[in-house]
């Protein structure tokens, strides 16, 4: 049940990044949110798992963060936080659907090596997912600089449509979620 | 009612005020930075052509995907608007430039957000050409074009 549970977050984790433009750069810059945001989470459990309106302090901490941080990295790349715009703001939907899955009814024996690990696998599964849609759609890697988003080697002239776009970046989706699967089950098996 | 209870909504709503205010604080002092950050970026990229103002700038409240800047062009002398502006392609959004003077209107330049080495853009022509407009549509363009045309409208008024 744990693990499923595990797999529908990294399911809707990954589906909330789809409409993120299909290079690295903005995956890195998404990453990083996330991972603020989930880090976040440690201390709301510590001082505020017995308050009332915790809920409510949750979803101010977390907008003022991503308001925050877009405010901020403005000021490294505006033309990147120009360009994602809105889309940074799906963001802390993530840490609150994972506070909502696993935090919300277990906070008196919470186990944080547990969320440790989750917001590890999920970064990788995240930097794989970016990774990928941007390697069949540019034959390339890029990271965000301040002028914008750098290519590290060579792309495409013209990049293969299907791939860097949503319908593109949804099928890969679909075939990761599938192949995690797969790996897990012969995991299962082999126990 | 109890007090502590009324207490409690009390500091709820001071911290939400205060957070907002806080942001709003930075925001501004954020925003003269960013703004000269995008001049700089903005000239680097139409560096042959245009020189950019690097006081008058416009952002249009109602739409915060647009951004206006005063400009020179190099060769006529003549005074231009060049726009930033967020458009939706299929492939996500993305940054793009118009340019547009009293008599024309707004003409496409290309994407922004992508960045390449000099040898890149030697050896493929990158920026140029179709990748320019790569996940845009045509109709898309034009749609932006009269957008900022009207902003522009709006500016001078």
């Amino acid at each position: 049940m744990q693990e499923k549970k595990y797999f529908i977050y990294l399911i809707s984790c990954l589906a909330l990044f789809v409409p993120v433009p299909a290079h690295l750069g903005y995956g890195i810059i998404v990453l990083f949110l996330h991972t603020i945001l989930l880090f976040t989470l440690f201390p709301i459990i510590k001082y505020l798992s017995n308050n009332e309106h915790a809920q409510f302090y949750l979803y101010l901490i977390f907008i003022s963060l991503t308001i925050l941080f877009y405010l901020l990295f403005s000021v490294y790349s505006p033309v990147i936080m120009f360009t994602l715009g809105f889309t940074l703001f799906l963001v802390p939907i993530s840490p609150i659907l994972m506070y909502h899955i696993e935090i919300k009814n277990s906070t008196q024996n919470f186990n944080y090596q547990s969320l440790l690990k989750t917001i590890a696998f999920l970064n990788i599964c995240t930097l794989i997912f970016f990774s990928a849609r941007e390697l069949l759609a540019w034959r390339s890697l890029s990271l965000p600089l301040p002028k914008g988003i750098y290519f590290l080697f060579p792309a495409y002239k013209m990049p293969i449509l299907f791939w860097a776009s949503i319908p593109g970046a949804l099928c890969i989706l679909a075939f990761f979620l599938a192949l995690l699967s797969f790996i897990n089950r012969l995991r299962e098996k082999n126990l | 009612m109890n007090k502590k209870k009324l207490y409690e909504i009390g500091l709820l709503f001071f911290i939400t005020i205060a957070t907002f205010l806080f942001l709003f604080l930075i925001s501004i002092a954020v925003k003269k930075n960013t703004n000269r950050h995008f001049i700089q970026i903005l000239q680097s990229f139409v560096n042959e052509r245009y020189t950019l103002s690097q006081k008058n700038y416009f952002v249009d409240s109602s739409q915060s995907s647009i951004y206006v800047f005063d400009a020179e062009n190099i060769k006529t002398k003549k005074q231009v608007a060049i726009s930033l502006v967020r458009i939706t392609g299929i492939c996500g959004p993305s940054a793009v430039i118009f340019v547009s003077d009293d008599d024309s209107s707004p003409e496409f330049l290309g994407k922004i957000d992508l960045q390449s080495t000099e040898k890149q853009k030697l050896s493929t022509n990158f920026f140029e050409n179709n990748a320019n407009t790569v996940c845009i549509d045509k109709n898309q363009i034009t749609y932006w074009a009269n957008k900022v045309k009207k902003t522009i409208a709006q500016k001078d008024l």
